[in-house]
């Protein structure tokens, strides 16, 4: 994916949510889906090409990969991978700050 | 079972492979337009097309992955990849969110392009076979112009799903323009080329000059159709 890099689209941000520890392909779209009550199901060539992207970004990288005993591929969020995600954390609490502001027009 | 169709359009194409797995016939394998097909449940499979990065191949990442996700991968040609997933696992689709489907379709219309490019110049030798004599170069001419003007036809498509993926993610509705510019660049490339010649005459000899005016009214005519075909 070639877009900027902020905002967050709602993949990355669950991606990268879903690897603050190890977690393999299938365990990712299932935490995403449990996290968002089935709303958000991420699709192989989505989550294939989020992961190729965040790995050239440096914000994830290949945790475990044991080919002998066929055991699953792990990936694993990164130091450069938490500050973008923290960068999309204070985007979303200004946001959500500034919404505030509608309640003081309920009065 | 064996079918032949060719397809550039891997919706269109989707659709039906899927038709046939709803039928009972679940493809097995592809070469050159010739689909083969066994027999399987009905609506055993469901199938999805996407476009990788390597010729005929894919990374070890992907064929991981799609194993775990319960997809197969069923074939292999150029850069397309047909993938399967038994339908009694859950929906299959591909590409989940605006941003994926648009960087997918991107992907799509860049290979179009290039293909077309690399067509033009094989057309452009080919008037030039038949120039020097040889009959079989103006067949191969009239059969790449047919390619050249598919593949451009199905970049133009491609470049209207991307302009409606778009819109769907801004929910702005994108300036009605009077079509895309890929017509008017073809037609472009034809008129220079026209005049180059036409301003070369004295100089160039009619082996060159002839499939040079040649290749430019192929190309004002395919940019015309193309034109033509957008407005509507």
């Amino acid at each position: 994916m070639s877009e900027k890099e902020t905002p967050l689209t709602e993949a990355f941000f669950y991606i990268l949510l879903s690897l603050r520890k190890p977690n393999h392909g299938y365990g990712i779209i299932q935490e995403v889906e449990h996290l968002t009550n089935g709303r958000v199901v991420l699709g192989p060539g989505t989550l294939y090409g989020a992961l190729q992207t965040m790995q050239k970004r440096d914000w994830i990288r290949i945790y475990s990969q044991d080919t002998e005993s066929r055991k699953k591929k792990e990936y694993m969020i990164t130091e450069l991978g938490k500050e973008a995600f923290e960068a999309e954390r204070s985007r979303l609490k200004e946001l959500l700050d500034n919404a505030k502001l509608m309640e003081e027009g309920e009065v | 079972m064996i079918r032949f169709r060719l397809y550039y359009d891997k919706d269109k194409e989707t659709e039906w492979l899927n038709e046939m797995a709803a039928d009972g016939w679940a493809l097995k394998s592809f070469f050159a337009g010739f689909y083969k097909f066994e027999p399987c449940e009905k609506g055993e499979y469901i199938y999805q097309i996407d476009l990788g990065d390597e010729l005929y191949s894919v990374s070890d990442e992907y064929r991981e992955l799609m194993g775990e996700l319960g997809v197969e991968i069923v074939v292999l040609w150029g850069f397309w990849i047909i993938l399967r997933k038994r339908a009694e696992d859950g929906p299959f689709e591909l590409y989940t969110d605006v941003d994926s489907k648009i960087e997918h379709y991107r992907k799509i219309r860049r290979m179009f392009k290039v293909v077309t490019v690399i067509e033009l110049l094989a057309l452009f030798s080919e008037i030039y076979a038949g120039m020097t004599g040889n009959g079989v170069g103006w067949v191969f001419a009239l059969l790449i112009s047919l390619f050249v003007f598919t593949c451009a036809d199905a970049a133009l498509r491609t470049n209207k799903v991307i302009a409606r993926l778009e819109e769907q993610k801004s929910g702005i509705e994108p300036e009605k323009k009077g079509g895309g510019t890929l017509p008017l660049i073809i037609i472009d490339i034809g008129l220079l080329t026209n005049c180059c010649m036409t301003a070369a005459e004295d100089f160039a000899p009619p082996m060159i000059s002839y499939p040079v005016h040649i290749f430019a009214v192929i190309m004002m005519a395919v940019g015309i159709v193309l034109m033509v075909k957008e407005g509507k």
